[in-house]
């Protein structure tokens, strides 16, 4: 899951799709009611381009069955294992700078630190990030990314979008994009090695390959299955997994065996504490990391003095 | 000039190299001290998923050995002993919905549901490669439900780690479990959408049924 669902990076396509999209999106904005086989169904607040976005997913669907698979498929089976480590390695430590600006930028001083330093000792000591030597010195891996950043800021999140080729993202995800490919090295890659840029996307491709067969496997409605799991991802990367008091994992105790329907009424209840222990739990969490900022700050003087 | 920026390089990769150590001295502490007050006392519910946790990695050991059915008939033990399907189906499906279908409907579902999660837990959970679930903390809901959280490590290669939250009730009996989310997408929701949508069609109950017995026996294949 954990790749399968981070924002995507982008390179100079993504201009091309942005702008038919924005094309698209104009033209169908009016168009709400969405309607599938014989009724219409009760359309999800955050996904009201339900129908253009199933297009979409068939589209990068069948675009996977054709392409996307059978070169994961030749990639991890010519490869071995240690050159497939090496590469997502690779990927994951010139992406290693967006993650700290990212941890920065959300006031996290203490992982933004720990980041840092994660990308100098891989850059270094870990051959130009071939290696992952930080996580075995017990600097952990994080997942940040410009998306989360615009989260933590109180940026709303917009519809949930399928883009053609990109994939699941909401609409905050669109600049959240953008950034993360300015901050990443690899969207500089000139000519003559541009092949890194397809051997990135292989290997995305290829990491995620598992996930991809559970999700054929074990989904009833493949299109539903991906935007659920995708949006309760994004949201949990977002809070950083943590977990509070009002966190039930969607206990809607709604079955009373004397026959009260209260279901709806509970689901809408369960609802809004949901977001609001969010934003509280956001701003804690602000107030938190600019804490341990000024320690950082504190604990450096100090070393220096 | 150059001897210089070498000179600060060298400073900032310390004192980050030494941050990073403190750090990592400072969770394994912290790891060390949860480890030593867990083995104090195990609740009723943290043993109730560290007993499936077990379960699933045994069945992960004879992965080789066992065939689907066999691997299927152990886990559906397991699985029955410490999960509340049924109220997790209902919670599915809404209990207006639950309350609309006959008793015979809630029995068929029933039991076609129970199969797809045993037949999807034998389906995955089918070899070892010295994975492990490490238990990492155990929380109380506003509810009264409790959440375990534990993280499923697969070593190797591949470095991957699941973060898995079982969150249990408290039943006539005992604790079970009735929810599980993985890296925070929750089982319940992500079905909840689905099997709510095709219920919701014409002939929804008898195509919910056919689409998940479909399921099943692919995964049996």
């Amino acid at each position: 899951m954990r790749i399968l669902f981070q924002e995507k990076s982008f390179s100079s396509l993504f201009s091309i799709v942005f702008i038919m999209l924005i094309l698209f999106l104009s033209g169908c904005a009016n168009n709400k009611t969405l309607e599938t086989d014989a009724e219409s169904v009760e359309i999800s607040e955050i996904d009201p381009y339900e129908g253009f976005n199933r297009k979409m997913f068939v589209f990068n669907d069948v675009l996977d069955t054709y392409v996307g698979d059978p070169i994961s498929d030749a990639y991890l089976w010519i490869t071995p294992q240690f050159v497939q480590t090496g590469v997502s390695n690779f990927f994951s430590n010139l992406n290693g700078i967006n993650v700290f600006i990212n941890a920065f930028m959300q006031g996290k001083g203490k992982q933004g630190a720990e980041d840092t330093g994660r990308f100098l000792i891989n850059s270094t000591f870990g051959m130009f990030g071939l290696f992952d030597v930080a996580t075995d010195i017990g600097l952990e891996k994080h997942e940040e990314d410009f998306a989360q950043t615009l989260a933590v800021w109180g940026v709303p999140q917009g519809p949930y979008l399928v883009l053609p080729v990109l994939g699941p993202l909401t609409t905050r995800g669109i600049p959240g994009g953008i950034f993360d490919a300015v901050a990443n090295p690899a969207t500089y890659v000139g000519m003559p090695i541009q092949f890194l840029q397809i051997l990135q996307v292989v290997n995305t491709r290829a990491n995620v390959d598992d996930e991809l067969n559970f999700i054929d496997e074990a989904a009833l409605d493949t299109y539903l299955f991906t935007r659920e799991s995708f949006l309760q991802y994004r949201k949990n990367l977002i809070a950083d997994g943590k977990l509070d008091d009002a966190d039930d994992l969607l206990d809607l105790d709604d079955f009373d065996e004397d026959g009260l329907d209260t279901s709806e009424d509970d689901v809408k209840a369960n609802i809004a504490p949901e977001t609001e222990a969010i934003e509280n739990k956001v701003q804690r969490r602000q107030q938190d990391s600019l804490d341990e900022v000024v320690e950082s700050i504190d604990t450096a003087s100090d070393r220096t003095q | 000039m150059k001897i210089l920026s070498n000179k600060f390089y060298t400073c900032f990769l310390i004192f980050f190299l030494s941050f990073g150590n403190s750090i990592a001295l400072a969770e394994t502490k912290i790891k060390a001290e949860s480890t030593a007050s867990a083995t104090e006392q195990i609740s009723a519910p943290k043993k109730v998923v560290i007993d499936f946790q077990n379960a699933l990695l045994d069945a992960m050991k004879q992965g080789e050995s066992l065939s689907f059915q066999a691997r299927s008939k152990q886990l559906e033990a397991a699985i029955l002993k410490s999960h509340d399907v049924i109220k997790s189906l209902r919670t599915i499906v809404g209990s207006k919905q639950w309350k609309g279908f006959t008793e015979e409907q809630r029995a068929k579902l029933s039991k076609v549901f129970t199969k797809f999660i045993v037949s999807t837990y034998a389906a995955n959970f089918n070899e070892f490669a010295n994975e492990s679930f490490v238990f990492v903390s155990e929380h109380t809901t506003k509810k009264g439900n409790v959440i375990i959280r534990s993280i499923f490590e697969i070593p190797e290669s591949k470095r991957k780690k699941v973060t898995f939250d079982y969150a249990l009730k408290k039943s006539a009996d005992n604790w079970k479990i009735y929810n599980i989310a993985a890296d925070g997408v929750s089982d319940l929701a992500t079905r909840r959408s689905e099997y709510r949508r095709i219920l919701a069609k014409e002939d929804g109950f008898n195509s919910l049924i056919a689409i998940i017995s479909k399921k099943i026996d692919n995964y049996a294949k």
